[in-house]
């Protein structure tokens, strides 16, 4: 089996956001997968191999239909653990705490600053090298 | 007579009412032949009077063919054997062809005369006499079918009227000729009456005397007495006089009331007596006369005293004497008074008094109609003042336009109101000079409609002279008859300046409001809104920061970087709509009407709100029709109205289940050809008892609301002229707000 290359997936309903993001990250040699809606990415997610799952997730937290906050619950629900940076336009508060608990590995403000993105990313990526040794997809 | 003549033509309509009876003529064969001799000649007043009588009498009585004949015989003045002889057989002979069929005789003489001849002249038919007196009669004692009227001697009743008016008096002076039976007859009785009379006089009497005697005696009669004048044929020399010629002469001289028992003396100057008068005795004649040739027989009709005796004066000579009426005995009656204007000129007088009754009346009514025209101009003038201080007190000019003559008449108020002196003519066209140039247009159309027969109301400013602009509220109707246009236009100018500067206030308030609805409403969705800018100002930002990092490169991709460039101004583009369209809301200001394309504008706000529509899990979906015709209106409003009912509808539904909720934007077209735009919820519905308080303001059913949305919503409604907007709740369970616009 070879092993597949790294890439991350963006989910956001703004599509020329979605592109720059993707712009920006390829830029970096980062692959992204990019998702006009949540139930978009459900739907393109693979079976449950920490293979086909992404390393990171951003996701957009103000959604039509199913939101971010929603989707993190739903992935905990059905036991997919993929480490997740959540974007918002908004400035609520409420709803950084709620995303936090739902496992959210960091929030950003949109705007978001690319040194930013991408510190959060490399730390993502730093804290899955970390845990390497452990099988991916489980919840501790 | 020239006044006759006038007066003909004023009478003749009272002529033509007191027509006359018919004269009825009867065609008889035979007629009734009236024999009448006269004891007297013509010239005998007191006969002649008589003989008229008869004959007037007779004309006016009888209703057959009456042939009279009147003969003189002359007896007292002739008085031998010989004429009557000749006399006798003169009328023999000349009526032998036509006899008569009564015979009248007039005069004691004359019945002696026919007594004696009656045989000759005309046997065995009727014999009627007339001026007999009492004593001769009975002297002569004539057959039974002799009848006729007896003169009454009374002196004594000529004596009592002597008494009254001369009560003082004592002395008394009896006339008379002593020549005839009558003249005999008549001393016997005077002695007898002054014999048996109460009071004594101091008598005198001349009887028989010559004329120039007895005129001698007279001239000397003291002033203080009563003469009586009987009869006077024939003086003491034998001359033969008339006995009312005697009456005048005396009367001429006499210092003393002169009175006398006959008729005839009566305009000569004798005060009067009791008597009857010879016309009448007449009459009382020719009565006897119609019943005897009727058929009566003579026997049957005794003779009597004419009844009509009376006292009678003349007013002249009691005033010739100083006699006063008031001593008359009741019934007098008074012969030539002083004509009086209406005896005189009876008719004359009542049409005079006719005219001038019926002028009197005419300027009576005029007067009365001049009065109440008065007290009617008076009233009126009244009631226009009070009107116009009522019209000035508040502050009301009244004005009156006749198109006829191009005149304004207007209250002084109305001048004052124009700041115009008093005295300036005012025309149509000055008053369009005043008004404002941006209304002029609208004042002609207004006085062009009102002359078609529209009320109208306009309100126009003024431009003073001192520079004020006024605002003023015109009033102005016509009579309208459907045909013409009428020529007086009339109406009322309120001073409206305050009100519209109060309405502009409240707009300016109305629209202070309205922004701060607008800007708590976007306060509330900043966060939302701070979304929809921050979306495309991160997808510049990364692209700017992807292009930087793709230059640095080498070589550059620089197709990739003209990529990302073209996105960062795309997106630079979406973030300035935003921008603008928050400042629209945010702005304050008139409205404005513009052309609106609705189905853009709902595109434009659920954008806006889209954000916020995503926090709130709402679902929006719209379904616009195509080709849809622009409105016309405030788009900033119209962007707020239905903002507000977007959020409204998010509002609603924040206790329904996500997945239901859903809010349905529809526009269309209606068959009237407005253009709608139905918005429709999934929350809860409006209670019917909240359904007509929805647009009261600051009636909400929520918890946090301030109730003033849809208040809003209505004062927009009410003033997006000029389309036929309206807002409409409908009582369902699922709430539908329905707005609607003309198209243009």
């Amino acid at each position: 089996m070879t092993q597949p290359s790294p890439w991350i997936a963006i989910v956001d309903d703004d599509p020329p956001v979605l592109k720059a993001l993707a712009r920006l990250l390829k830029t970096r040699a980062i692959e992204a997968r990019t998702y006009g809606s949540a139930r978009d990415f459900l739907a393109a997610l693979p079976d449950a191999t920490s293979d086909a799952l992404p390393e990171c997730l951003i996701l957009d937290l103000q959604m039509p239909e199913m939101n971010g906050l929603e989707l993190q619950r739903h992935l905990n629900h059905v036991g997919i653990r993929i480490p997740t940076i959540v974007i918002t336009a908004h400035t609520d508060s409420d709803m950084h705490e709620l995303c936090a608990a739902a496992g959210a590995e960091a929030y950003l403000r949109k705007p978001l600053q690319d040194t930013t993105l991408l510190a959060a990313i490399s730390e993502i990526r730093a804290a899955s090298a970390r845990t390497q040794h452990r099988p991916p997809g489980t919840v501790k | 007579m020239n006044r006759g003549g006038t007066l003909a033509s004023v009478f003749l309509l009272i002529a033509v009412a007191l027509s006359l009876p018919g004269i009825h003529s009867r065609a008889d064969d035979a007629p009734r032949r009236i024999l009448i001799l006269s004891a007297y000649n013509y010239t005998f007043p007191a006969a002649t009077q008589v003989i008229d009588g008869i004959e007037s009498r007779l004309r006016e009585r009888s209703s057959q063919k009456l042939a009279i004949d009147a003969e003189f015989l002359d007896l007292v003045r002739v008085a031998d054997n010989a004429h009557e002889v000749r006399t006798a057989t003169f009328l023999r002979e000349k009526y032998a062809a036509r006899p008569p069929d009564v015979l009248v005789v007039v005069g004691g003489t004359a019945l002696q005369f026919i007594m004696n001849y009656r045989d000759v002249v005309a046997p065995q038919i009727p014999v009627v006499f007339a001026g007999v007196s009492q004593a001769t009669y009975s002297a002569l004692h004539p057959p039974a079918n002799v009848t006729g009227v007896l003169v009454g001697l009374d002196f004594e009743k000529t004596l009592h009227l002597a008494e009254l008016l001369q009560p003082t008096t004592r002395r008394l002076i009896v006339i008379g000729s002593n020549v005839t039976l009558e003249d005999r007859r008549w001393h016997e009785a005077a002695r007898g009456a002054i014999e048996r009379h109460d009071r004594k006089f101091e008598t005198t009497y001349l009887f028989g005397l010559s004329f120039d005697a007895l005129v001698s005696e007279v001239s000397r009669i003291p002033n203080d007495a009563i003469v009586i004048f009987l009869t006077f044929f024939a003086d003491g020399t034998g001359k033969a006089f008339v006995g009312r010629e005697v009456a005048r002469e005396l009367v001429r001289i006499s210092p003393a009331p002169i009175y006398g028992p006959y008729n005839t003396y009566l305009d000569t100057g004798v005060v009067g007596g009791f008597f009857e008068t010879f016309k009448s005795h007449g009459a009382a004649a020719a009565e006897l006369v119609l019943a005897v040739s009727a058929g009566k027989d003579p026997a049957s009709l005794p003779p009597k005293v004419n009844p009509t005796q009376a006292f009678h004066v003349d007013s002249r000579a009691m005033a010739r004497w100083g006699l006063k009426q008031g001593n008359l005995p009741p019934g007098t009656d008074v012969l030539f008074e002083e004509p009086s204007l209406w005896e005189e000129h009876r008719y004359l007088t009542s049409a005079v008094a006719l005219v001038i009754a019926l002028l009197m009346g005419g300027v009576a009514v005029l007067l009365v109609q001049l009065r109440r025209r008065r007290q009617a101009e008076r009233s009126l003038k009244e009631s226009e003042d009070r009107m116009t201080f009522t019209a000035a007190t508040a502050n009301i000019g009244l004005w009156q336009f006749d198109r006829t003559t191009d005149e304004l008449w207007t209250t002084d108020h109305c001048r004052t109101m124009f700041g115009l002196a008093s005295d300036t003519l005012l025309t149509r066209e000055t008053f369009l000079a005043a008004a404002h140039p941006e209304d002029r247009r609208i004042a002609v159309r207004t006085l062009r409609g009102v002359s078609r027969g529209h009320a109208a109301v306009t309100d126009i400013r003024i431009v003073r002279l001192d520079g004020q602009i006024r605002w003023f509220r015109i009033r102005a109707r016509a009579p309208f008859d459907g045909i013409k246009a009428p020529d007086q236009l009339s109406g009322m100018l309120v001073d409206i300046t305050d009100q519209k500067a109060a309405e502009s206030e409240a707009e300016l308030q109305r629209q202070e409001v309205t922004h701060l609805m607008r800007v708590s409403a976007l306060g509330e969705l900043s966060g939302a809104i701070a979304h929809e800018v921050n979306q495309p100002l991160t997808a510049i930002l990364s692209n700017a920061q992807a292009a930087i990092y793709l230059l640095d490169q080498d070589p550059p991709n620089l197709a990739e970087v003209r990529d990302t460039l073209r996105d960062i101004v795309l997106e630079d583009n979406r973030a300035g709509e935003v921008v603008q369209r928050l400042r629209g809301l945010l702005k304050k200001g008139e409205s404005r009407s513009e052309r609106i394309d609705l189905n853009e504008m709902v595109d434009s706000t659920t954008t806006l709100l889209r954000s916020e529509l995503i926090r709130r899990r709402v679902m929006v979906e719209t379904d616009l029709a195509a080709g849809l015709p622009t409105v016309l209106g405030d788009s900033v409003q119209l962007q707020q109205v239905l903002l507000n009912l977007v959020v409204n509808a998010m509002d609603a539904m924040a206790s329904t289940p996500v997945e239901q909720r859903r809010v349905n934007i529809r526009t269309s077209r209606t068959p009237d050809g407005d253009i709608a735009i139905r918005l429709k919820d999934q929350g809860p519905g409006i209670r019917p008892v909240d359904e007509k308080q929805v647009f009261t303001p600051f009636y909400t059913t929520k918890h946090h609301g301030l109730g003033l949305g849809l208040t809003i919503c209505l004062l927009f409604e009410s003033t997006a002229e000029p389309s036929t907007s309206e807002m409409t709740t409908r009582g369902e369970l699922l709430p539908r707000f329905r707005c609607l616009l003309a198209s243009c």
